[in-house]
């Protein structure tokens, strides 16, 4: 498995990846956290979990304001995260290169954790990076807002960022499983991220219009709710085992899938 | 008086028989003393109620370049992607090294492989993609120059993939192939898509591969390559085998010697004398046709040489001027023809 993470991360060392989605989610933290400042109200609003995009100056001073953007950027690189599992494995077997690994590395499990772990490690420290510099953006905005930051760096601040970063990691190893287990059942890159994003995205989000519990089932706003610290539909634990359960059952799936089917292409 | 045969027939045309002859018996005997490297039986692959691979029962012997020859879609590459662990067998059973097929990890890192087209990220330089699969295989670093400079890569390792002419595609998947120093190397289709001059310089690399002592299993469609890079061959058509054994066994039957006269009127005694060789010989287009494959005579060493010899002897005996002695060797093509118009044939199994 050491030897499969090793190959994947020589792999991953590419400037599409690097600067394409690397940069996609270092962008997303940058403007996620502007526009939480921007349009940072000084009237009191509705704030009840991730549900709303808004946040008061006020809140904004807590605690957990440093990382305020960081958190709602989470959400949205969980897409990103998604597509790159997805890519990373479909266009092994567009390319062919499928077949290589697989004569290197005929143990099919190994090569499929590896796989997994030298992303998830990727994006941890895409994630690293992203935290930080959305953090050094929120400094510079708070000044300019007028936004207190005393609360920010104290003990219960700086748990805000660990759990923060913790939380954004848990709910990109969500997206990023699931993203490799549609990768390997279509083995195919515009089948898996048509699937994939059509359901993620409008369709789930139109399902909920009609019916009020979908934000406690459907797996892309479950893992949305994980990422937004639970919403005013789902609580964070139940969300978070709902959103496990389905990580679990992916991981099942793909893990079956990828060790018994053939490799002809 | 000066016989024609000498300037259309030289000593050479006997040199290929005892060759051969002398390359079954090698082969013969590696395979009885070393044991196969690759054995099947009953092999057998199904889609649905298309049966692809069906019972193949093959055996490749240690050292030798085995030519695993089929016209397209007889099932030669779902073969080997069986023999490497891609596909699961529907039936039957098999064993490479010893070890069977449904426990690939067991033998693989001792095989190097080439399947279909060679398959690389196109960002990534040949080194870069070369250095991948080191990673994966847990081979040596160090092996990435060293096969590089094998397959005549090495002022292009750090050039972008996507930049390689065809022919470096595929010499770049056999220097992939090769970082494990395998003990048997198996190329699917490695001329595929190659311009003449990328076949040769392919045919000269398999052959120097050959050499340094691995067993090599060369898949193909291309009969005139395989016939003359392989010394063992397993042919298959519709997912059966209708012949294995050394090449030469199977060119033997399909030698001819032609013979012309300086009066085609002579053509008719002429045939009469060769047969009371034992040889069976056709007129046609002003030539005597003689088939050498029942020739008791090419069985012993330097007996081709004889035969043409007693020939031209009794022919000027019978005041018939000969103008032509030419053998013409078989080509694979003319064997396999007559293989698959006939049923299944054992070879040296």
């Amino acid at each position: 498995m050491i030897r499969s993470m090793h190959a994947e991360l020589l792999k991953l060392r590419r400037p599409a990846i690097i600067y394409g989605a690397g940069g996609a989610m270092l962008g997303f933290a940058l403007l996620a956290t502007i526009l939480t400042y921007a349009t940072a109200t000084t009237a009191a609003v509705s704030f009840v979990g991730g549900d709303s995009l808004t946040s008061t100056v006020g809140q904004l001073g807590q605690p957990g304001g440093l990382t305020r953007g960081f958190t709602i950027a989470a959400g949205f690189i969980g897409l990103l995260v998604f597509v790159l599992f997805t890519t990373s494995i479909t266009s092994e077997y567009g390319l062919g290169t499928i077949r290589v690994l697989l004569l290197k590395q005929p143990r099919r499990a190994r090569l499929l954790a590896g796989k997994l772990l030298a992303l998830l490690a990727c994006v941890a420290a895409v994630l690293l990076a992203a935290e930080l510099i959305s953090g050094v953006a929120a400094i510079v905005l708070a000044h300019t807002r007028g936004i207190p930051t005393a609360n920010w760096f104290t003990a219960a601040g700086l748990r805000h960022v660990a759990s923060d970063y913790a939380n954004a990691l848990l709910v990109a190893s969500l997206f990023g499983t699931v993203g490799m287990t549609v990768g390997v059942l279509t083995r195919s890159t515009p089948l898996a991220l048509g699937i994939g994003l059509a359901w993620l995205a409008p369709l789930e989000h139109l399902i909920q219009l009609s019916w009020s519990g979908a934000g406690n089932w459907l797996p892309g706003l479950v893992f949305a709710a994980v990422a937004a610290g639970g919403t005013t539909i789902t609580t964070y634990p139940r969300a978070l085992i709902t959103a496990l359960a389905y990580a679990a059952l992916a991981l099942a799936a793909g893990t079956l899938s990828f060790l018994r089917r053939d490799v002809s292409i | 008086m000066t016989s024609p045969i000498d300037a259309v027939n030289g000593p050479a045309a006997s040199e290929p028989a005892d060759l051969d002859q002398k390359k079954i018996e090698k082969v013969d005997a590696g395979a009885k003393t070393v044991g196969p490297v690759v054995e099947t039986r009953g092999l057998t692959k199904r889609y649905g109620s298309r049966t692809v691979v069906d019972a193949l029962d093959m055996q490749i012997p240690a050292g030798v370049v085995a030519g695993f020859i089929g016209p397209n879609g007889a099932g030669k590459t779902t073969t080997l992607r069986m023999l490497l662990g891609l596909v699961r067998p529907s039936g039957g059973s098999g064993q490479v090294f010893g070890r069977p097929l449904d426990a690939p990890a067991g033998y693989l890192p001792r095989v190097g492989a080439l399947i279909e087209s060679p398959a690389f990220y196109p960002e990534l330089s040949g080194e870069r993609n070369l250095a991948v699969q080191v990673a994966l295989g847990g081979h040596n670093m160090t092996r990435v120059p060293v096969v590089l400079e094998r397959v005549g890569l090495a002022d292009r390792g750090s050039d972008r993939y996507r930049t390689y002419s065809l022919g470096m595609k595929q010499r770049l998947g056999i220097a992939g192939a090769l970082l494990g120093d395998p003990t048997l190397l198996i190329l699917d289709e490695p001329t595929n898509g190659l311009d003449p001059a990328g076949i040769r310089d392919m045919r000269n690399l398999v052959r120097s591969l050959a050499e340094d002592g691995p067993t090599v299993l060369v898949s193909s469609h291309l009969l005139a390559e395989v016939q003359q890079v392989c010394d063992w061959l397993v042919v298959i058509e519709k997912g059966r085998r209708v012949f294995q054994g050394p090449t030469a066994r199977l060119l033997a039957g399909h030698d001819e010697l032609t013979l012309a006269c300086e009066n085609p009127a002579d053509l008719p005694r002429l045939q009469t004398l060769v047969a009371r060789r034992g040889l069976a010989a056709t007129v046609g287009t002003g030539r005597l046709h003689v088939a050498l494959a029942d020739a008791p005579a090419l069985d012993t060493p330097g007996g081709l040489t004889r035969l043409l010899g007693e020939i031209n002897r009794a022919a000027m005996a019978e005041q018939v001027t000969l103008v032509e002695l030419s053998v013409t060797r078989a080509s694979l093509e003319n064997g396999y023809l007559a293989l698959t118009a006939e049923p299944p044939t054992e070879g040296a199994s």
